[in-house]
């Protein structure tokens, strides 16, 4: 119950945990393994279209991709201690980015066998 | 960490924002600052709620007197009142205004401002800045729409289709593209704060199986206009480019037939938006609707689960039905087969709705108020418009009725029959709430009746239209038409004088109304628990919400008190 | 905002549900930016599905050492931006401001090596709206470039098509990253007037969140047009 001194919805930093800012710190060596990994995988790409692939290169570049973002998302983007909230949020674009490629391509991909 | 509480004097939430009147009795809303820098810089979701019903007001009248000049160029088969390029630009506009600058914003931009923090017991948005920043991206975005208007207008319809609207067009392609294009990101700046909101400000109590429907159905409508938005975004800056690079004498684009390009994927990108925002439209005034026939019928919700549940579900299947827009457009057959079966899915959740709405009525205690009449007018009206957009997901009739007035007259029934009126039942229902007086009930009723019969009168000629193929879009048409598109047009004039009945009596309201107490419908919200109209802060004490709601038969609000008319 | 106390603004109750909603809000707009550049990588699948040889073709002229150095000026932007959050939360200001500064100017660098290379792109005829397309000679060809494709029955056409994409995709990265540079150059000004203080660390947070999707999103775009055609290790030497 607010006393009648007391100004309203200012809330009374007193009454509440006093707040942290260093509670969640990123390990410096977590930060650096991932630019390595990240930095290998830029080499690894740009090695794979010079070793004579051909077609099958773009596997290898998009693998290469997904890895890196992966990481990059893990662990800089704070996907690994985000709550449930986030994950879906990022799930629910992942999921919608996923219908945009696969009902189009379903068209582009089925065109030369007939269309109406 | 400042414990400095730092209060001086100002005017209430504006982009300075100090406390004012820390004790004592707060103003309402509009009274708490005057003048024009207290409304153009306010960050309350209130005002900024009224100043999108300003805008959404006046772009109704220019997107109604396009309609007009329209129908009045309809009466005669070869076309009374203007030459056929400038009908073109005529139903562009029409479509362009109407969509982007009336029905997207619509609900979400008054309603869902204004009373979704309420509604769950909030002082505010989550981002208020963003919310006034919401309303400026949507002016400016409007700015450029009525710059193209002005500077000649689009005829390329409202869908923007190239290699036409890129290539051969000469009309004022990228300013109205552009417009489209701003407006977009302050639909994505709204849907982003109601969701943000919906998650994180609920008051203690507010669990997720308490939340009044109209929160649930704004909160589907922001998913869909926070995931499907920029891929419209996409598509038509994409656009922009292709038609600019037309300027520079060597013209390259990605639709453009003539180097190898699809116009086929601006389609797909297009109406992967598009059609998800139909649902962006429609979602909200279906949230209105369990409001108000709860109320209006002094009954619990029927199967408030399922139609909580269902909007998610319209919000996620109406991701995957787009292509039902492009069966003709030369797509593979297979994947038009794919589309009309996904299609057919997408009305069931919408069935669900109404069934339980239906279910709601019966045995309640109805009463007759401009709300319900309404209300009861969008249950017909979209039941009609819904099962006759089933004749265009099946993919058969779709080749006959594809670009028809059938088509034309379905999309009515949805969004006007729909949602017009479910926006007019809502300006009704919480106008006493927003404005803190009270208009004519004998006028109010008399209007809705009006605009429905009017309605009914302007749209149902035109399935017999389309069913026997008169095309869309068309200013001319075989003499054998001209009786339904007359009779069509005449609705439009009795539409019209109800739309008017309607402006004046809530104008005449604002100046002779009676005032309005908290609950002047007895109901059951947040919302109804507070002054009529609200203070800045929306709530004295931030409630503790304590039943389920709509608890119409335990005589219950949501904060324990009874719901009687104050 | 309404009244504030610190970092807190009056509408929220305590400062984790403020941090909380702002992260939130955040990642709902990568999510809009994720489905907005989808959009133009759908586009980009398809026309590569059905001009893969057009493709390649155009693609082995792109430069790809810039292209390399220029994800290296990222990468590396990125971990600043990481180490920076830590900075501001642990209160040194001083390394605070030196990463927001150099997050800063690896971003512009990067903006300043892509206009040499849209430069060089004009010289070399690879703009396909100007009058010079494919009129120039390049470096380890005898013949101008629209000789060259007839020859290798290449079409024009197909590879103006794939430049759109280039221009329009780097393009689009390019205003965000240039956006993004605005915003850490805002933050560094807070920083030096010691307006960043610990408790407000989140606005650093939501910023890298924005930066790190720009950089994820050039480590698709990168392969997906520099890399699309093969390469050999002599084209690396200019």
């Amino acid at each position: 119950m607010a006393e009648p001194e007391k100004i309203p919805y200012v809330p009374d930093y007193g009454k509440k945990e006093p707040d942290f800012p260093t509670k969640d710190l990123d390990p410096p060596g977590q930060i650096y393994m991932v630019f390595f990994v990240v930095l290998i995988g830029l080499f690894v790409t740009i090695g794979a279209s010079m070793a004579g692939l051909g077609d099958r290169a773009i596997y290898v570049h998009m693998l290469v991709s997904v890895i890196q973002v992966s990481f990059v998302a893990y662990y800089w983007m704070h996907l690994k201690k985000s709550d449930q909230m986030t994950w879906l949020t990022f799930g629910s674009a992942f999921f919608v980015m996923l219908v945009l490629f696969a009902l189009p391509l379903s068209d582009f991909l089925t065109r030369h066998r007939g269309g109406l | 960490m400042s414990t400095d509480y730092g209060h001086t004097a100002k005017s209430g939430a504006s982009l300075d924002h100090h406390d004012s009147h820390p004790h004592g009795h707060a103003p309402s809303y509009l009274h708490d600052g005057y003048g024009w820098r207290s409304w153009l810089f306010t960050v309350d979701h209130k005002r900024i709620g009224i100043m999108y019903l300003v805008m959404i007001l006046a772009f109704f009248l220019v997107g109604g007197v396009l309609a007009g000049l329209v129908r009045f160029n309809l009466v005669s088969p070869t076309g009374a009142l203007v030459d056929n390029d400038t009908y073109n630009k005529l139903f562009t506009a029409h479509g362009v205004v109407m969509l982007f600058f009336v029905l997207i914003p619509s609900i979400p931009g008054v309603m869902g401002n204004f009373f979704v923090p309420i509604m769950i017991g909030a002082k505010d948005m989550a981002f208020p800045k963003l919310n006034l920043a919401s309303w400026y991206v949507w002016m400016a975005g409007s700015g450029f729409a009525v710059w193209a208007i002005l500077a000649g207008g689009i005829d390329t319809g409202w869908t923007l289709y190239p290699p036409y609207s890129s290539r051969s067009s000469h009309s004022n392609v990228v300013p109205g593209a552009m417009g489209v294009f701003v407006a977009g990101f302050s639909s994505i700046m709204t849907g982003l704060n109601i969701i943000i909101t919906v998650h994180r400000m609920r008051a203690p109590g507010m669990t997720w199986g308490r939340l009044p429907l109209f929160i649930w159905a704004t909160y589907a409508t922001s998913l869909i206009q926070v995931l499907a938005t920029p891929v419209l975004a996409i598509a038509v800056f994409l656009l922009m480019i292709e038609t600019a690079t037309g300027w520079t004498g060597n013209p390259v684009g990605i639709f453009d037939p003539a180097i190898g390009g699809d116009p086929i994927l601006f389609q797909h990108l297009f109406w992967f938006y598009s059609h998800p925002a139909v649902y962006i439209m429609i979602l909200p005034g279906m949230g209105v609707i369990s409001e108000i026939l709860t109320c209006f019928s002094r009954k619990n919700i029927f199967g408030y689960q399922a139609i909580a549940w269902s909007s998610v579900g319209i919000a996620v299947v109406g991701f995957i039905v787009w292509a039902h827009h492009m069966f003709v457009a030369g797509i593979s057959y297979y994947a038009a087969l794919l589309f009309s079966l996904l299609s057919m899915l997408v009305a069931v959740p919408s069935a669900i709705k109404v069934f339980n709405w239906t279910s709601t009525l019966y045995r309640g205690s109805i009463t007759f108020q401009a709300p319900m009449v309404f209300a009861l007018g969008f249950m017909v009206l979209f039941t009609i418009g819904g099962v006759t957009g089933l004749f265009l997901a099946t993919l058969g009739t779709d080749i006959h009725l594809h670009d028809t007035y059938f088509v034309v007259a379905h999309f009515h029934f949805v969004m006007v029959g729909g949602m017009v009126l479910a926006f007019m039942a809502a300006l009704h229902f919480w106008w006493p709430k927003m404005t803190g007086v009270m208009y004519s009930d004998f006028w109010s009723r008399t209007a809705a009746i009006t605009i429905i019969i009017g309605y009914i009168l302007t749209f149902m000629p035109q399935f017999y239209l389309g069913y026997h193929g008169m095309p869309r879009r068309y200013p001319n048409y075989p003499p054998e038409f001209r009786v339904f598109n007359v009779l069509s047009t005449a609705g439009y004039t009795v539409q019209l004088a109800g739309f008017l009945m309607s402006a004046s009596y809530l104008l005449v309201s604002l100046f002779n109304g009676k005032k309005a107490g908290p609950n002047p419908w007895g109901a059951t919200g947040l919302e109804w628990a507070i002054p009529s109209p609200p203070i800045t802060h929306n709530f004295d004490k931030t409630p503790v919400v304590v039943a389920a709601p709509y608890e119409y038969s335990l005589n219950l609000t949501q904060t324990g008190e009874k719901a009687d008319v104050r | 905002m309404s009244a504030r106390v610190g970092a807190l603004c009056g509408h929220f109750e305590d400062i984790e549900q403020q941090r909380g909603a702002e992260r939130l809000g955040m990642w709902m707009f990568l999510a809009t930016e994720i489905l907005f550049f989808a959009g133009v990588f759908l586009a980009y699948t398809v026309y590569r599905l059905w001009y893969p040889k057009d493709f390649a073709a155009v693609s082995s002229l792109l430069n790809v050492t810039i292209a390399g150095i220029n994800s290296v000026f990222l990468l590396t932007s990125s971990m600043t931006i990481t180490f920076a959050i830590r900075a501001c939360q642990t209160g040194n200001n001083a390394a605070l401001r030196k990463l927001l500064l150099a997050t800063a100017l690896l971003g512009a660098a990067f903006m300043a090596l892509k206009a040499y290379e849209y430069a060089t792109d004009y010289h070399e005829g690879l703009v396909p709206w100007s009058n010079n397309f494919g009129h120039e000679t390049l470096h380890g060809h005898d013949k101008p470039m629209l000789d060259v494709w007839e020859h290798d029955g290449v079409s024009p056409d197909r590879v103006k098509i794939f430049l759109f994409f280039y221009y329009s995709m780097t393009g689009i990265h390019g205003i965000h990253l240039i956006i993004g540079i605005g915003v850490v150059l805002y933050l560094y000004v807070r920083a030096v007037r010691k307006t960043l203080t610990p408790d407000k660390y989140v606005a650093l947070e939501t910023t890298s969140l924005y930066w790190h999707l720009v950089d994820a999103i050039w480590l698709f775009i990168m392969p997906l047009l520099y890399l699309a055609g093969p390469h050999t290790v002599h084209q690396l030497g200019f």
